[in-house]
């Protein structure tokens, strides 16, 4: 099923890759206890200036964590044209890891309280996340971009 | 799902990884068996990530994996600058291009001053400025020989 415009397929499949990415997040850090900060702490640290402090807090930062993750989404979507269809699910999941290394370096260089220096196991969960953020991306585009001739 | 290496980001994700191959094989050696220079490539990778120096070979080898993510990259940019500066004088070209990151990449690091980035001796400098023009030559060559494989089907 595609959708008529770009945008909004970036958008939704933005929306079901960053839950896709919050929910290994958050198994990974209640349940296996590899990562020490989840993805919505980063979003709350953006936003509040601290992790979330009460349910409404938490919700507000999961919110603006997937909404980010449709921005990226989206900025793919446009990307498609250009860098072509071929190795589809190789190039989403490479642009998840890019994004994921290109935050961290932001982040460490302006030193952001709270996100800045990670702990081996905490980056092995985040590029996990960033890998199925990629590959589920990949996976619902795929379905949804118009199939015009320049993104073939 | 069809593999195929003819299309411009895949040639240049591939050209990236085997120029940051190499990369890493000089930097390692002029660190651990010439003790020219006193940081490695994945020293700086350590500094974005972990906010220090690496302790263990685990964090060194996720360190090292980030380079290659980071030289993939590189490799995609160039591949795609490729068509807009043409592949004439290709290793110059791909020399030129590693050798302004390298300087732009110290530029950011002493503008942020950020930790060991911002402070590098005169002999880490040069190892790192041998380093990033091998990896621009070799860049720029494996990419050709990529391209030339696919020159005859239109490019996608």
């Amino acid at each position: 099923m595609a959708l008529e415009s770009r945008f909004l397929a970036g958008v939704v499949a933005g929306v079901i890759a960053g839950m896709a990415k919050d929910l290994s997040d958050l198994v990974s850090f209640y349940l296996f206890r590899l990562s020490t900060t989840r993805f919505l702490d980063f979003s709350a640290f953006l936003i509040f200036g601290h992790k979330p402090r009460t349910i409404v807090e938490t919700t507000f930062a999961i919110a603006a964590q997937i909404g980010w993750s449709a921005a990226l989404a989206v900025f793919f979507c446009f990307l498609v044209p250009l860098i072509g269809r071929r190795n589809y699910l190789l190039k989403s999941t490479f642009f998840g890891v890019a994004a994921w290394f290109t935050i961290y370096a932001v982040l460490a260089l302006h030193k952001v309280h709270g996100l800045y220096g990670f702990s081996l196991s905490s980056c092995v969960s985040n590029i996990f996340g960033a890998i199925l953020f990629g590959l589920v991306l990949g996976l619902v585009s795929q379905r949804l971009l118009p199939c015009d001739r320049a993104s073939i | 799902m069809a593999w195929a290496i003819d299309d411009r980001f895949t040639k240049g994700m591939i050209a990236g990884t085997v120029a940051g191959l190499v990369l890493a094989a000089e930097n390692l050696s002029s660190y651990y068996l010439f003790h020219f220079t006193k940081r490695r490539a994945l020293d700086f990778a350590s500094i974005l990530i972990y906010g220090h120096t690496p302790h263990g070979l685990w964090e060194s080898l996720f360190a090292e994996l980030a380079v290659f993510v980071f030289t993939a990259v590189l490799g995609i940019i160039f591949a795609f600058l490729v068509p807009g500066i043409t592949s004439k004088n290709y290793l110059l070209k791909g020399w030129m291009f590693s050798v302004f990151l390298w300087f732009s990449i110290y530029v950011i690091g002493t503008l942020y001053k950020t930790p060991i980035i911002s402070k590098i001796d005169l002999p880490t400098a040069a190892s790192n400025f041998i380093s990033t023009s091998i990896f621009g030559v070799v860049l720029a060559y494996v990419l050709r020989l990529l391209d030339k494989r696919t020159e005859r089907r239109p490019a996608r």
